[in-house]
C-alpha cells in the first residue's frame, strides 16, 4: 500500500484508487445551502436630498462665517481708520460696478459685483465700529425621518425608538415581543377557557 | 546618509518592534465567515456550507443510513446556524460542526443492517452497486474513528490534511486512523473474497 | 484578625451557598427541548426563539427606551426575568408529530417542583394545554406552557418571574413584528 496516496494521493495505489472509484457514487453532491431564517433588518435610510441639502446649507453657512470673520479680522485690526470713498456718478446706472478704494487695496483683489439692479451708490464712510453681522436664519428643522421596513413599517415600534436602536438591539427586542406575544396568545387560551366555564357555571347555577 | 545606512536604521527599528505582529496568527478565512454569517450574510453561510459539507456529510454517511444523510446535512447547517452564539472559537467551526453532526447522527441512528441494503441492491442486478454496497458496510464496520477517517478520504475525496483541518484531528492522528483503517478494511474485504 | 476571618466566612460561605441554590432552582426551571429537534423535518412551519443572558438584557434594556404604554407595561412584567424560551411547529397534516415526543416534555414538568396552575383539555382538535410553575417560598422561579393539538405543538419555557394575568391581559395589543416563518430551503 502507498501510504504517501492513502494520505495525499501523490503517487499511485491501483487498490486504493479502485476503493475510491466504487464509493464515489456516495460522494456528497454539492447542492445550496439551506437558507438563513429571515431576520428584520434595520432600514437602511436612502440618501435623501434632504440630508444633502442640510448638509450643503450648513456647510455654505460655515463658510460664510469663516469669510466674514476673515474680512473683519483684516478691517477690525488693521490699525488704521479706513474710508472708503465710493464715488457716485452718473455713469453709475451703467456701470454699477463700485470702486472701493482703501489703503490697502494693493493687498486684496478688486471685489466684482454683478449688477442686480440699477441704485443711486451714497458716498459711504466707514469708521471703525464693530461689524454687525447678519446671521442667516438657522434652516427648519427637519423631522426624523421614520425608519421603515422595506416592506411594511407597521412591524416597528414607534418611530422616535426604532431611529436610535442599534442592529443588535432592534434584534433582541423583537426576539423579546415575539417570544412573549406567544406566550401571551397561549396564557389567553386558557384564561379564556377559565373564563368561560366560569360563566357557563354561574349561568347554569342561575338557571337552577 | 547612505542608502545601506538608511536601510540598516529601518532594519534596527523594525527589530525594535514589538514582536507580537509578526508572530500573529493569519486570520483564517472561517474566522471571517462566522462574523458575516452572524450578521445573517447569506453568502457567508452558502460559502461556509460549500467549505464542510462534504466533511459532515461524510462524518453522517459513517453513522446513518444514506437515504438520510442529505436531509440530516442541512440539519446540521441549520442547528449550527442557530447555535452559533455556543461557537466559542471561530477558527475551529470544523471540529465544532463534526461534533453537531455526530450528534445528530446519534440522535436519529436507526440500526442499518447491511444485509438488507445489500438485498434491495441483489434485485436490481447491478453488481458494482453491490461491491461499493458491501465496501461501505465493511468500512462502517470499522470501529468510529477509523471509519469516519476512511470515509472521509475514500468516500468524500478529502486529503489527510484537509481531513485534519477540517474536524480539528491532529495530522498524526488522522495519519495513524486512515493506516490502521485500511489495514482493518483490507482484512474484511480480504476475508470476503 | 483570625477571627475577623472566621466572622468573614461565616458570613459569606452561607451567601455563596443561597447564590449556588437560586442558580440550581433556575436552571432547574429550565425545559430541555432537544429531543423535538425531530420534528422539523416534518413540520411545515417552524419558530424557535430563545433568549436570556446578554439578548435579554439588551431587550429589557430597549423597552424601557421605547416610549410606548403596553412597552412599558411589558417592561414592569418581565423586570425579574432570567431567559423565556419558544418552540412552535405546525403541520400541514393531522398527527404530524408523535404524542409521545410531546409527552416526554409534559413528564419534565412532573419532577418536583413544577406545579400545575392550570390544565385544558378539548376534544375539538384534540387540544391539550398545560399550564405549570415552579416557586421558591413566594418567589417564581419558572413557567411553562405546553399547548398541543392536531396540527400544531407550542412550547413556552420561562426562567425568572414575569406576571402571568399582566402577559395574558397583553396578548396581542403590542405592536408585534410579524416574522416570515422559517421554511426549510431543503424542503
Amino acid at each position: 500500500m502507498n501510504e504517501n496516496y492513502l494520505w495525499d494521493k501523490t503517487g499511485d495505489d491501483a487498490e486504493i484508487e479502485e476503493l475510491e472509484n466504487a464509493l464515489q457514487a456516495f460522494r456528497f453532491q454539492k447542492n445550496e445551502a439551506p437558507r438563513l431564517p429571515a431576520k428584520i433588518l434595520p432600514f437602511q435610510a436612502k440618501k435623501s436630498w434632504r440630508s444633502f441639502f442640510k448638509f450643503g446649507l450648513a456647510f455654505a453657512a460655515c463658510l460664510l462665517f469663516c469669510i466674514v470673520g476673515v474680512k473683519f479680522w483684516s478691517l477690525h485690526y488693521s490699525g488704521e481708520n479706513l474710508t472708503a470713498e465710493i464715488k457716485s456718478s452718473e455713469t453709475a446706472a451703467q456701470n454699477p460696478v463700485a470702486q472701493i478704494t482703501a489703503p490697502r487695496a494693493e493687498n486684496f483683489p478688486a471685489p466684482t459685483v454683478e449688477k442686480i439692479k440699477d441704485f443711486p451708490v451714497k458716498q459711504i464712510k466707514f469708521s471703525r465700529q464693530p461689524l454687525k453681522i447678519k446671521l442667516a436664519k438657522a434652516p427648519k428643522t427637519i423631522p426624523a425621518v421614520k425608519l421603515k421596513n422595506n416592506a411594511d413599517d407597521e412591524r416597528f415600534a414607534p418611530a422616535e425608538t426604532v431611529a436610535k436602536l442599534s442592529r443588535e438591539e432592534k434584534f433582541a427586542y423583537d426576539q423579546l415581543l415575539l417570544a412573549l406575544s406567544i406566550t401571551s396568545s397561549k396564557l389567553k387560551i386558557v384564561k379564556d377557557k377559565i373564563d368561560n366555564s366560569e360563566s357557563s357555571k354561574s349561568i347554569q347555577d342561575s338557571e337552577k | 546618509m547612505s542608502e545601506k545606512e538608511m536601510t540598516g536604521n529601518l532594519f534596527f527599528l523594525a527589530n525594535r518592534q514589538p514582536n507580537s505582529a509578526q508572530t500573529a496568527a493569519p486570520v483564517r478565512r472561517e474566522t471571517i465567515l462566522i462574523e458575516r454569517i452572524r450578521r445573517g450574510e447569506q453568502e457567508a453561510f452558502d460559502e461556509l456550507y460549500k467549505m464542510f459539507a462534504p466533511m459532515v456529510h461524510g462524518i453522517l454517511l459513517a453513522r446513518v443510513r444514506r437515504d438520510e444523510v442529505d436531509d440530516l446535512v442541512q440539519e446540521v447547517f441549520i442547528s449550527a446556524y442557530k447555535n452559533l452564539h455556543n461557537l466559542r472559537e471561530a477558527n475551529a467551526v470544523g471540529a465544532w460542526l463534526a461534533m453537531i453532526a455526530r450528534n445528530r447522527a446519534a440522535e436519529f441512528y436507526r440500526s442499518f443492517k447491511p444485509t438488507e441494503e445489500l438485498s434491495e441492491d441483489l434485485k436490481t442486478g447491478k453488481n458494482l452497486k453491490n461491491e461499493a454496497n458491501e465496501i461501505l458496510a465493511a468500512i462502517r464496520s470499522l470501529p468510529d474513528a477509523y471509519r469516519e477517517t476512511l470515509i472521509l478520504r475514500l468516500v468524500e475525496g478529502l486529503t489527510g490534511n484537509e481531513i485534519a483541518d477540517q474536524t480539528g484531528l491532529t495530522p498524526e492522528s488522522v495519519r495513524v486512523n486512515l493506516h490502521r483503517g485500511m489495514k482493518m478494511l483490507r482484512e474484511k474485504l480480504g476475508v470476503k473474497e | 484578625m483570625k477571627s475577623l476571618v472566621n466572622y468573614s466566612f461565616k458570613l459569606i460561605l452561607p451567601l455563596f451557598f443561597l447564590a449556588a441554590v437560586i442558580t440550581v432552582d433556575a436552571q432547574n426551571a429550565r425545559l430541555h427541548f432537544e429531543k423535538l429537534n425531530r420534528l422539523e423535518t416534518s413540520a411545515s412551519d417552524v419558530v424557535e426563539v430563545n433568549i436570556d443572558g446578554k439578548l435579554l438584557d439588551t431587550a429589557k434594556r430597549v423597552l424601557l427606551k421605547v416610549k410606548d404604554q403596553d412597552a412599558q407595561k411589558v417592561g414592569q412584567a418581565i423586570n425579574g426575568l432570567k431567559g423565556i424560551y419558544v418552540r412552535v411547529y405546525n403541520f400541514e397534516n393531522e398527527n404530524g408529530y408523535s404524542a409521545g415526543d410531546v409527552d416526554e416534555i409534559r413528564n419534565q414538568l412532573s419532577a418536583p417542583g413544577w406545579e400545575k396552575l392550570a390544565n385544558v383539555r378539548s376534544k375539538k382538535n384534540n387540544q391539550k394545554v398545560d399550564v405549570y410553575t415552579m416557586f421558591s417560598g413566594d418567589a417564581m422561579d419558572g413557567l411553562a406552557v405546553v399547548v398541543s393539538d392536531s396540527k400544531s405543538v407550542a412550547l413556552v419555557n420561562v426562567i425568572g418571574p414575569i406576571d402571568i394575568d399582566l402577559l395574558a391581559e397583553l396578548g396581542g395589543h403590542l405592536n408585534i413584528p410579524n416574522l416570515d416563518i422559517e421554511k426549510d430551503g431543503n424542503k
